[in-house]
């Protein structure tokens, strides 16, 4: 399905990857794929993509850190399955000439340097990565990344307690002794930018980059709606009351571990603020100018989320909007 | 006290060393060689099926397995569990599961012993070792005890020649992994020019500064002796 405009600009969102379900269940057809000579095959450890490039990974990053110059993923192919017996294998889809796509998740103990592809590449931070996705690569390292973090923290059964081994090409767990099936989980966000006339509330946490400002966000609680969510959240963080009727924007897969960021505009009801410090340092509103300076990078002292968090786009649209 | 005479009296054939990240393989191995007879240990811990003392481990078993991947040892149980296995005259052999060199406590410890490449598959590839396991810890048909006891240095060369003429013919070349790194890149791949390996001097130098010249001289006998103890499969 072609994707609107907006959707279509934001990172990690998937393009040009079609997910092909219908071979999840074909072991036959998922090998004979991997070993094609088409095979395209996205590798991570621990979270971290391959990319190109013999220079050291960046360290995990701070949020709203600066982040190193993005190098391209390196893909592999067919002999990536030779890397390591323990790997974990996701198919991922089809691209749209037919390719089939795969990732695989090396151990831990996994030895770059002590590999066949020592050299060739490195593990890098996904954040600093994510940069230079082009549309397609951040849709695929972003399922991936998602969908490892799932397998590893989904080891064992949520109902028994017995071990739950992989089963349709990555996609499903299933326990051992009770059979409960277990599907890859999604945790929705709402993030959202709650605006009075010509001003946004921004916050920030003590943990971020001094001079980094983003916008409030919550996870949605069973029996709620989205809107709702949101205007939770910013009552429960800045103690500002806003409309339940809040604009949907776009959303985006964000694979830390597992959540989908949906980005929204709510009107606030008043401009007082009470900050839970529990949550933010500080929050605070932000004129239309300093905000579109913060966005361009020429205000002297805040400085705005990166392209690739979804935060900056909700920022971008409010400030389109005019 | 020959080994194959202690053999006798130990409670299983086969005692397992490996990590925790290669328990399924472990277990695998265990399975196949109960199904030719050979008792197995490899559940020595906590949570295990069958609750041994740690400090028990080789000494219980005929033969001692070590099962070597990227995971680092337990150092401290395995120089246990050889001191046992050499004390009582008892054969070890390695299995290499992944495609790495040993570095550390597996290279110093096992660079001597009998060494079997396991990998891409390891699981697969146990088909091609568990019949000379079997034969190393003196229940295999190949191997079995003659009227007079030999010692084991001749058991180890008899067996040494039995070995090569199997995996002379159970090596399947299409099943290794590339050696060219460039084999390894995708064709979706931008680019993937090899980048320049780390090492030359600087890394000789941080080696000498860390080990010592008699460290890295000893660690470059054993890399030399762990390659001509490796049997491809």
């Amino acid at each position: 399905m072609p994707l609107s405009k907006a959707a279509a600009d934001i990172p990690l969102v998937p393009s040009g990857l079609d997910r092909a379900a219908h071979h999840r269940r074909d072991e036959a057809w998922l090998d004979k794929a991997f070993a094609s000579g088409e095979a395209q095959v996205l590798v991570m450890r621990n979270g971290m993509p391959l990319v190109e490039g013999s220079a050291p990974a960046s360290s995990p990053v701070q949020i709203g850190a600066r982040l190193a110059p993005p190098r391209p993923i390196l893909w592999l192919g067919p002999p990536a399955g030779m890397l390591s017996p323990k790997a974990t294998r996701v198919f991922l889809g089809e691209t749209v000439k037919g390719s089939p796509v795969f990732a695989l998740e090396l151990p831990s103990s996994f030895s770059l340097d002590a590999s066949p592809i020592a050299g060739l590449g490195v593990f890098e931070d996904f954040r600093a990565a994510a940069q230079g996705f082009t549309p397609f690569e951040g849709g695929a390292a972003a399922t991936a990344r998602s969908i490892f973090e799932w397998h590893r923290r989904h080891g064992f059964c949520a109902n028994c307690g017995d071990r739950t081994k992989i089963l349709e090409a990555g996609w499903k767990r299933v326990c051992g002794d009770c059979k409960a099936e277990h599907f890859p989980r999604v945790d929705p966000v709402a993030i959202m930018l709650a605006v009075r006339g010509e001003k946004c509330l921004l916050g920030r946490q003590a943990a971020w980059r001094p001079g980094f400002w983003s916008c409030l966000a919550g996870f949605v609680e069973p029996g709620e709606t989205i809107e709702q969510a949101a205007a939770r959240e910013v009552l429960e963080e800045a103690g500002v009351r806003c409309s339940t009727r809040a604009d949907y924007l776009f959303c985006q897969p964000w694979p830390f571990a597992h959540s989908l960021m949906i980005g929204l505009i709510l009107e606030a009801d008043g401009e007082d603020i009470t900050v839970d410090t529990s949550e933010l340092e500080t929050a605070r509103w932000f004129t239309r100018e300093e905000t579109a300076a913060m966005m361009a990078g020429t205000h002297p002292e805040v400085f705005a989320p990166p392209k690739f968090a979804v935060a900056h786009h909700v920022i971008k649209a409010w400030l389109e909007r005019g | 006290m020959g080994w194959v005479f202690a053999m006798g009296e130990t409670p299983f054939d086969v005692h397992i060393n490996f990590r925790r990240g290669d328990r399924e393989i472990a277990a695998s191995l265990a399975r196949r060689l109960e199904a030719l007879g050979v008792t197995c240990q490899y559940d020595a811990g906590i949570g295990g099926e069958r609750l041994i003392p740690t400090d028990a481990g080789a000494q219980q078993a005929g033969m001692l397995v070590v099962i070597v991947s990227a995971e680092p040892p337990d150092g401290r149980n395995l120089r246990r569990e050889l001191a046992a296995a050499d004390r009582l005259q008892r054969p070890v052999a390695a299995l290499l599961v992944e495609d790495i060199e040993p570095r550390g406590q597996h290279l110093q410890l096992l660079a001597d012993r009998i060494w079997f490449r396991l990998y891409p598959d390891p699981i697969a590839q146990l088909d091609h070792v568990v019949e000379l396991l079997a034969a190393l810890s003196g229940k295999g048909v190949a191997s079995a005890p003659k009227a007079e006891p030999q010692t084991l240095e001749a058991r180890q060369q008899s067996l040494d020649e039995a070995i090569g003429e199997m995996l002379s013919s159970a090596v399947d070349p299409a099943g290794r992994a590339p050696t060219d790194r460039q084999a390894y890149v995708g064709r979706a791949n931008s680019g993937g020019k090899p980048a320049p390996r780390r090492g030359g001097a600087g890394a000789a130098i941080a080696n000498v500064l860390t080990l010592g010249i008699a460290g890295v001289m000893a660690r470059g006998r054993a890399k030399k002796a762990f390659r001509a103890n490796l049997r491809k499969v």
